[in-house]
């Protein structure tokens, strides 16, 4: 109602202004909410662990979290191109670690440098086959997706014999460890590949195609554009930076293991619904899926530093998911009343 | 309070006395007043938006009416909502059916009202099941399987289904004659369904009221005793429906006298020479068949016809989204494949504006200036975007346009109807199109919005693009075409040329058409 009476504000900001291109736009009030809202609930923790535990607030710690969330922001990021498109991907995390498989075990024969190229192919490969299930068969996304969570898990433990292969040597993985200016290179990656999302997502024709999608997919396609082929490539595209995320997490662990997947299943999603982009796609973008890493990341390191139980660990990060979803589900149901 | 024999008494089950709707400054219904006695149909007929929905609303409680009264059973109601409605014996059946098809017959028959089933809160299954049995028997449709889900039935079965609900509840509820409201019930029947619909409907009728909204005149002259004509939020006329015919209902629903300024019909022009679409014997098997026309350059060609007659599915045919099984259609002098997507067809340069603007026309997440720019995306060759033309060309069709925005960046959902109409056709506009096919573009768009998109169309045609205008609004179609075509069941039935200064009437065309 208040939001209602907000928006005839809205004129004045744009005006002359160059055009704003992030798709979905909502009402101006509403689209702060939505931001406001996750970053409301970071300062919160900021503030509560801080009180709670002296060690959280300084630099060693910031590293710490940077280095944890590195791997997680660019899974959420591949969550984010899926779920813009009003799709779901759950198997993110097994493409993970089908991915980091494949690496330790590449490494093994073909060499190192090698793996840098193959373990990305590996995932566009298990993004692919989900695309083509989804445009092609005409399947639902979670359910081929699921059925994939449990081929490309099935596959990681079915090759490594449900063992964890260790990196005998970190020859070309030294890209990805180590410091630039106290600031983690796997941070660093993190953070290029959020650049690339976001402008791919801005300045190209892809990138529009898959908000249109996520909007109307009718519309798109009446108007003329390749939905199917869109679709594709997108799971593909989200497969790869899985891969990438795979390559990251050897780096950091120097090891594969069979279930190094599962943790990321939740998050991934979760990061995405709580930066502000609904499940049903069409609005939000790469730059709000960051604050939604950064709360859980923020949460789960937080919560080790307060000696927080670690079982109801789990119950406090289920719990401030759900209460950040429910934020978002709301300030899109005022967008639908209007 | 409820009297039995109202039935024999001559007092209506349902009276509406001047009833007013206002939307602001629009008025849906203007003073609407008529009755419905126990074993009586009434037809209502109208044009779209001729204000039948709302009144049905109204009744069914789903909406409030500004002023006027609604009286069931010689009491005024004014019911808050559907359940309430149904609860005192007024049914509404939906055209899309609202049963549950996942449930079984008896229990969408009892559907909302299953706490008069029970016993210590456990639904009586078994007495249910023989109830339900024993009202289908009634109306000789025993041999309905009352414990199959409803989902595995047939369309026509299940819209019984749905009348007879009402006769469920109402003898549950203990009412003796349930008013049923039928909402175009046979809009998505063919015509063996409709007939055994006929056949129940005159089953039931002696035990209740009805209100039948249809837009097929054969079945609304056939089935109603008495038929009620809207136009424009009002009562235009009521008469016994044996004293009218088809011809004289279609009369009585346009009956508007044409303003030619209106249609701008001073700056039609003759076509070039060029052709741009030629159709030869394209049917697709089922909605319309052997419909042979061209469309030059610079030239407007509208076609007219009733629901069902084809019209809309003919035009999604040529644009690619509806699969066609004969004929061969010529673009600019190209064959085109016997299949072709939407993608092909816009990347020949062709465009096409839907009827339902809501469902398939705009990109409602998007802003003004990414709606206007998106056909054009779709179609140019490079990876990335020129976010600086889409300003520009979004800025100059604002303009052009006179598109009433907040701002190019606004949302899309913010501007009203016509406006939003203007920005789809800016779409086409943006992308360069030669030919451009619109299926009902005023509809929804109020009468100053029209205008402007009639202007819009004029100036278009100008420079040299042919235009397939398909509508419902017969005016429309008269005023802005070079030629009309006029479809009848599925084939043309007539082509009527329509120069500035001989332009066919509307009845000479509702001739052609029913």
């Amino acid at each position: 109602m208040n939001q209602q009476l907000t928006t005839t504000k809205k004129p004045d900001a744009h005006g002359p202004a160059p055009l704003s291109t992030r798709p979905g736009f909502g009402d101006w009030a509403s689209k702060n909410r939505s931001i406001l809202a996750p970053v409301g609930a970071l300062i919160v923790m900021i503030i509560g662990f801080t009180i709670m535990s002296p060690e959280f607030l300084t630099v060693g710690n910031a590293v710490n979290i940077l280095l944890d969330s590195s791997v997680l922001m660019i899974l959420a990021l591949a969550s984010t191109i899926i779920i813009l498109m009003g799709s779901i991907d759950l198997s993110i995390g097994s493409t993970l670690a089908i991915c980091a498989f494949a690496g330790a075990l590449l490494a093994q024969s073909t060499g190192d440098n090698n793996i840098l190229l193959l373990v990305p192919i590996v995932g566009l490969i298990c993004g692919l086959l989900n695309g083509l299930g989804v445009a092609f068969l005409g399947l639902p996304s979670f359910l081929v997706t699921l059925g994939s969570f449990f081929v490309y898990n099935g596959l990681a433990d079915y090759f490594s014999g449900g063992q964890p292969v260790t990196l005998t040597s970190g020859g070309p993985l030294a890209w990805f460890s180590g410091t630039i200016g106290g600031v983690p290179v796997i941070a660093l990656w993190a953070v290029v590949i959020l650049v690339i999302v976001h402008l791919v997502f801005r300045y190209t024709r892809g990138g529009r195609y898959v908000y249109a999608i996520g909007g109307n997919e009718k519309t798109a396609r009446l108007a003329g554009a390749p939905v199917r082929r869109v679709k594709v490539w997108a799971f593909a595209a989200a497969g790869t930076l899985a891969g990438i995320a795979a390559l990251l997490q050897l780096a950091k662990l120097q090891s594969a293991s069979p279930d190094m997947g599962a943790p990321y299943m939740l998050p991934a999603i979760a990061a995405v619904v709580m930066g502000g982009t609904p499940l049903t796609g069409g609005i939000g973008g790469a730059l709000r899926t960051v604050i939604g890493v950064l709360v859980i990341a923020i949460l789960s390191n937080g919560m080790v530093l307060a000696a927080i139980d670690p079982h109801l660990q789990d119950v406090v990060q289920g719990i401030v998911v759900v209460g950040a979803v429910a934020v978002t589900m709301q300030r899109r149901r005022a967008d639908v009343v209007k | 309070m409820q009297s039995l024999d109202l039935a024999h008494a001559n007092v209506p089950l349902l009276e509406l006395r001047a009833l007013t709707k206002e939307f602001g400054p629009v008025r849906a219904l203007d003073g609407v007043s008529f009755s419905v006695r126990a074993g009586e149909v009434v037809g209502l007929i109208g044009e779209n938006g001729a204000g039948k929905s709302t009144l049905l609303n109204i009744i069914s409680g789903t909406e409030n009416a500004t002023s006027g009264r609604v009286v069931v059973r010689g009491r005024e109601v004014a019911f808050e909502n559907y359940h309430q409605a149904s609860t005192n014996g007024v049914y509404r059946v939906f055209q899309e059916l609202a049963l549950l098809p996942n449930l079984t017959v008896w229990e969408n028959l009892f559907f909302g009202h299953e706490n008069l089933l029970t016993k210590g809160g456990v639904i009586q299954r078994g007495a249910a099941i023989r109830r339900a049995e024993a009202i289908l028997e009634r109306f000789d449709h025993g041999w309905i399987d009352v414990r199959q889900p409803v989902g595995l039935l047939s369309f026509a079965v299940q819209q019984v289904i749905e009348i007879l609900r009402a006769f469920a509840l109402s003898e549950l509820l203990g009412q003796e004659h349930p008013i049923i409201l039928l909402d175009e019930p046979t809009a998505g029947l063919s015509s063996d369904e409709i007939h055994f619909l006929a056949e129940t409907i005159e089953k039931v009728k002696a035990n209740s009221a009805i209100v039948f909204v249809s837009h097929r005149l054969t079945e609304l002259l056939e089935w109603s005793d008495t038929i009620v004509v809207m136009k424009d939020g009002a009562v235009v006329a009521q008469a016994a429906a044996n004293e009218l015919s088809e011809d004289r209902l279609h009369l009585l629903m346009v009956g508007r006298a044409r303003n030619d300024q209106f249609y701008r019909e001073n700056l039609q022009r003759e076509p070039e020479d060029e052709l741009l679409l030629e159709i030869a014997g394209l049917g697709d098997g089922d909605a319309f068949r052997d419909v042979s026309f061209q469309v030059r350059a610079g030239e407007i060609v509208g076609v007219a016809g009733v629901l069902g007659s084809g019209k809309s599915e003919l035009g999604r045919a040529i644009y690619g989204e509806w699969p066609t099984t004969e004929g061969v259609l010529h673009l600019k002098g190209k064959e085109l494949p016997r299949s072709y997507s939407a993608r092909y067809t816009s990347g020949q340069r062709v465009g096409y504006i839907t009827p339902e603007r809501k469902d398939d026309g705009l990109l409602d997440t998007f802003s003004v200036a990414e709606n206007i720019s998106f056909a054009r995306i779709a179609s140019q060759k490079g990876m990335f975007l020129d976010l600086g033309l889409e300003a520009r060309q979004a800025d100059e069709y604002v303009k052009k346009l006179s598109i009433k925005t907040a701002g190019i960046g606004a949302p899309i959902t913010s501007l009203s109807g016509g406006n939003q109409q203007k920005a789809l056709i800016a779409r086409w506009l943006a992308r360069g199109v030669d030919l451009l096919i619109l299926d009902n573009p005023t509809r929804g768009v109020d009468a100053g919005a029209k205008e402007q998109v009639y202007e819009l169309l004029r100036e278009i045609a100008s420079t040299g693009v042919g235009i397939l205008l398909i509508s419902d609004d017969l005016l429309e179609v008269i005023g802005l075409s070079n030629r009309v075509i006029v479809m009848r069941d599925g084939a043309i039935s007539d082509l009527v040329s329509a120069p500035v200064d001989a332009k066919p009437s509307e009845s000479a065309l509702v001739s052609r058409m029913v």
